[in-house]
């Protein structure tokens, strides 16, 4: 309807009107939780589909989880604590070099804090909460969003700090953010595309389409992202090695110098 | 003199000695205290009754090392109002750990109406029904999102049944006036209010001690006085009730007992017109001497007041004294006003 | 723009949450809510015409403003919200590669040996895309402004949502606000210190932020551990869960509402 309207306008108009809405969407995109899929963004299937996908895994966090908490029931607080503390962690502001805010994922810092098993579990519930009190990403997107964000994300990001500890710890933890963030992008990119293949190029001109479109925002994001956890992880082995320790994330024997960027806390 | 020798310690399971203070300084005390103070004569002696919360040369230490509690011995009397004082980090909150059985003595013991505490997980939780404990930090024991969901914690998980934690429930936002918050979610209440809320859900599991750390740190005159309200209207229900404050003015109006600690160690304790009147001993606890005994001294040495009086515990204790002894030419028989 | 209007909604940190609290609509049932929300969107999603949407949204702001009694303003701040994503992905729908002897195309741009423009059908399309992702928040928002988060831990644990999921969404919930005041006070100290002057010390100060935070996290974890412990808690988080109750009139109207979009959606088949 709307397009057979347009279709009696000038190519002309069509085009400032394209244009013009362009601009507009660009103008609007000041806080960028831009890997979130929209309410209602994905058809029926696709939205069932990818809920589908994600079951298994949420099943497999859950009971990685309940066995813990089975073990000691201290741990079922420090995991809703850790849990809070991610979702705060994703509203903190970025600060970015086109002066647009943009927030951190906290994917990488969480799958190696917490395990990635755990971030399934941790990271659903976060986006959940995402969509009911921010209305960033969406109930009928769940599923998609939990998938890129909740399980590939903390996979990659725990997979590639383990194989680049070779590197040293900084580099692990720069690496394992940064490839966290854009698998995660790539990811949605992919889950737009099988929705909504174009006409004529199908899924995979649509793919390019949104790669492209995001990568606006999302490579500069994820390097910024990869020198924060960075930074934090350096302040904490600086600051509290041994708590880092505890868990598991390094071990004891390495003196591992904190390389990168480090700072005196107050 | 009125502090104890922190050396001091007792046999197992046998009440305190009375002779801790000088017998005579103690009437005039009391006397006094009945007399000035607007409460209910209370009588300080520890003595004749086990106390309700012992501590039994307790030594703590914590895993890192730190030794928090240094072989002390202390009791709680039965039915009183109690304040613990003492500098920060001087192990008030270890020992109400340890009275609540969360933390575990590394030698000595902690008994409770007479018995020592067990520590397999009936006699626990039996013991943190009847010890309450009100953490200092509301947004470390509020953990639900609603004020009656928070409240009905504590009955649910000493197994009553849903009606019945209902009732209670019911009951104790009615006693402690939170109706109106009652559906407020916590995060949207003011300190004060978390403070309140975090009492109510200890109270509404009907402890026999109610012991509250820091009850009043932070908070604004009037909800300071609401909290020791609700406090108060405890006690008169039969409950023994302890604080921990470095609030010496505080101490010294409301509590009938005060236990000053310091290093881990019980520096003393008697009634708080003694205890709280020995600058020496205030000082080397890191607290201060209160302003209304202080005031009460530089009156007594310019010769407004003999010294042989007792401590007055409030203000207005303080002006019934000079009203009393400030007219000259009034016999000294006749009655103060 | 209108910012200063919504400072309201501006200070608290998630003014959803705010209205969810104070609101008409408040103590019905949640169940209620949660299937006006979720048939709407489920007719809005299989509806093939954005005439349904638009529609939706309409009943949907009448419910909103009307019943529940929230601003017209805030509610369309918050349908606004997720506009960058939909406006951005909806675009990106909407140019594509094109042949430009089609009839079909709107406009189209030489690229090197391609064509990108739009086209009829990728027009529609993202019409199409944008009115029911809105319609979809819209409803969404229905029930995230009018229904407390308690009340929805309430809900799924009666559908027997497994209870350590349901523990960790209340433990969470509870905690998201205390850790936003705490970092609030640590931002606060940081900017005073000029700790956000330059892009280097700006990332610097957030990095710093979140490490404190973190080992706050775990402070306060074995803090509350300590307190619910003392409160009895040996492994379960049980709570008395309200006890609310259907209204015949609400779900008569839920009835009404939902089969005039129904039929809507039919008709414009
Ligand atoms: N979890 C812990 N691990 C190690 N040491 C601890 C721990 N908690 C307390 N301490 C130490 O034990 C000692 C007693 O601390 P406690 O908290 O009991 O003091 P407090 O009298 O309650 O102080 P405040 O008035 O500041 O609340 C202090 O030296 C403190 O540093
Ligand atoms: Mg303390």
């Amino acid at each position: 309807m709307i397009a057979s309207i347009a279709h009696s306008m000038p190519k002309q108009r069509v085009a400032m009107i394209v244009i013009a809405g362009l601009l507009l969407a660009f103008g609007t995109v000041r806080s960028a939780h831009a890997m979130h899929i929209s309410e209602g963004f994905l058809p029926p299937t696709w939205a069932v589909l990818w809920f589908i996908a994600v079951i298994p895994f949420f099943l497999w966090g859950l009971r990685a989880i309940a066995k813990q908490v089975n073990r000691s029931p201290q741990s079922k607080i420090t995991l809703g604590m850790s849990g809070a503390y991610s979702f705060v962690l994703s509203g903190l502001k970025l600060p970015s070099v086109t002066g647009s805010c943009s927030h951190p994922t906290g994917i990488a810092l969480g799958a190696i804090l917490f395990g990635p098993t755990t971030m399934v579990v941790l990271g659903t519930i976060v986006l959940l909460f995402q969509a009911i009190v921010l209305a960033h990403g969406g109930l009928t997107t769940l599923g998609a969003n939990v998938f890129s964000m909740a399980v590939i994300g903390p996979f990659v990001a725990y997979g590639v700090f383990k194989a680049c500890r070779g590197f040293g710890l900084a580099w692990a933890v720069f690496l394992a953010a940064a490839l966290a963030d854009w698998a995660t992008y790539i990811v949605t990119a992919g889950q737009l595309a099988l929705a909504w293949p174009a006409a004529t190029g199908g899924i995979l001109e649509s793919f390019i389409k949104f790669l492209g479109i995001f990568s606006i925002t999302q490579i500069p994001l994820a390097v910024a992202e990869g020198i924060l956890t960075v930074i934090v992880f350096n302040l904490l082995l600086q600051h509290s090695r041994e708590v880092l320790v505890e868990q598991g994330i390094i071990s004891d024997e390495s003196p591992e110098p904190a390389t990168g960027p480090t700072a005196a806390t107050s | 003199m009125s502090s104890i020798d922190p050396t001091h310690t007792h046999a197992p399971g046998i009440a305190p000695s009375p002779g801790l203070q000088d017998p005579e300084e103690f009437v005039a005390a009391r006397s006094n205290g009945d007399q000035l103070a607007a409460r209910e004569p209370v009588d300080s002696k520890t003595d004749g009754s086990p106390g309700v919360l012992a501590a039994e040369s307790v030594t703590f230490a914590y895993p890192d090392g730190t030794v928090a509690l240094h072989d002390l011995s202390l009791t709680l009397p039965q039915g009183r109002r109690v304040a613990i004082l003492g500098a920060n980090g001087c192990g008030k909150t270890t020992l109400f750990l340890n009275f609540n059985g969360i933390l575990r003595p590394s030698a000595g013991t902690i008994v409770h109406n007479g018995e020592p505490i067990q520590y397999d997980r009936e006699a626990l939780r039996d013991l943190r029904r009847r010890v309450g404990l009100v953490f200092q930090d509301p947004d470390s024991q509020l953990f639900a999102a609603s004020v009656r969901q928070d409240i009905s914690f504590g009955p649910l998980n000493l197994g009553w049944s849903e009606e019945h934690a209902r009732a209670r429930v019911e009951q104790i936002i009615v006693d402690t006036n939170l109706t109106e918050l009652a559906e407020r979610p916590t995060h949207m209440l003011s300190y004060g209010q978390k403070k309140r809320v975090a009492i109510a859900g200890v109270l509404v599991m009907e402890p026999e001690v109610i012991i509250a750390d820091e009850p009043t740190a932070g908070l604004d005159p009037e909800t300071t006085g609401r909290v020791l309200n609700l406090l108060d209207s405890l006690h008169h229900a039969g409950r023994s009730i302890v604080i921990s404050t470095h609030d010496v003015e505080l101490a010294l109006a409301w509590a009938d007992h005060v236990i000053v600690m310091h290093r881990g160690h019980l520096l003393a304790e008697g009634p708080p017109d003694v205890v709280l009147a020995d600058d020496p001993l205030l000082r080397e606890a890191g607290l201060l001497q209160p302003i209304v005994v202080d005031a009460y001294r530089q009156f007594c040495a310019a010769g407004l007041l003999p010294s042989s009086e007792a401590v007055p515990r409030t203000v207005s204790d303080l002006t019934a004294l000079l009203v009393r002894h400030a007219a000259p030419r009034t016999p000294p028989n006749s009655p103060p006003d | 723009m209108a910012a200063s209007a919504l400072s309201k909604e501006a200070m608290h940190p998630f003014p959803i949450d705010m209205y969810a609290y104070q609101n008409r609509l408040r103590d019905a049932h949640p169940a209620e809510k949660m299937l006006f929300a979720g048939l709407t969107i489920l007719i809005c999603l299989i509806a093939s015409s954005p005439l349904v949407a638009l529609l939706a949204i309409g009943i949907v702001t009448v419910a909103v403003v009307r019943v529940a009694g929230i601003p017209l303003r805030a509610f369309w701040y918050f349908v606004r919200l997720p506009a960058g994503f939909i406006l951005i992905g909806v675009l990106t729908l909407a140019i594509t590669s094109v042949d430009p002897a089609n009839p079909a195309t709107l406009l189209a741009l030489p690229i090197g040996p391609w064509h990108v423009g739009v086209m009829e059908s990728s027009l529609a399309r993202a019409v199409q895309v944008a009115s029911v992702s809105f319609s979809c928040v819209a409803s969404m928002l229905a029930l995230a402004l009018t229904t407390p988060m308690v009340d929805i831990t309430d809900q799924l644990r009666k559908w027997r949502v497994p209870q350590l999921f349901i523990e960790l969404m209340v433990l969470m919930y509870r905690f998201i606000f205390v850790f936003i005041e705490t970092a609030q006070a640590m931002y606060i100290a940081q900017n005073a210190r000029l700790g956000y002057s330059n892009w280097r010390r700006s990332l610097q100060s957030v990095g710093m932020l979140a490490a404190n935070l973190y080992l706050r996290s775990q402070t306060r974890a074995s803090a509350l551990f300590t307190a619910l412990t003392a409160r009895g808690y040996s492994g379960e988080l049980r709570v008395l869960t309200a006890q609310p109750t259907w209204s015949r009139r609400n779900l008569v109207l839920i009835a009404g509402v939902e089969s005039v979009l129904l039929l809507a959606a039919i008709a414009t088949w």
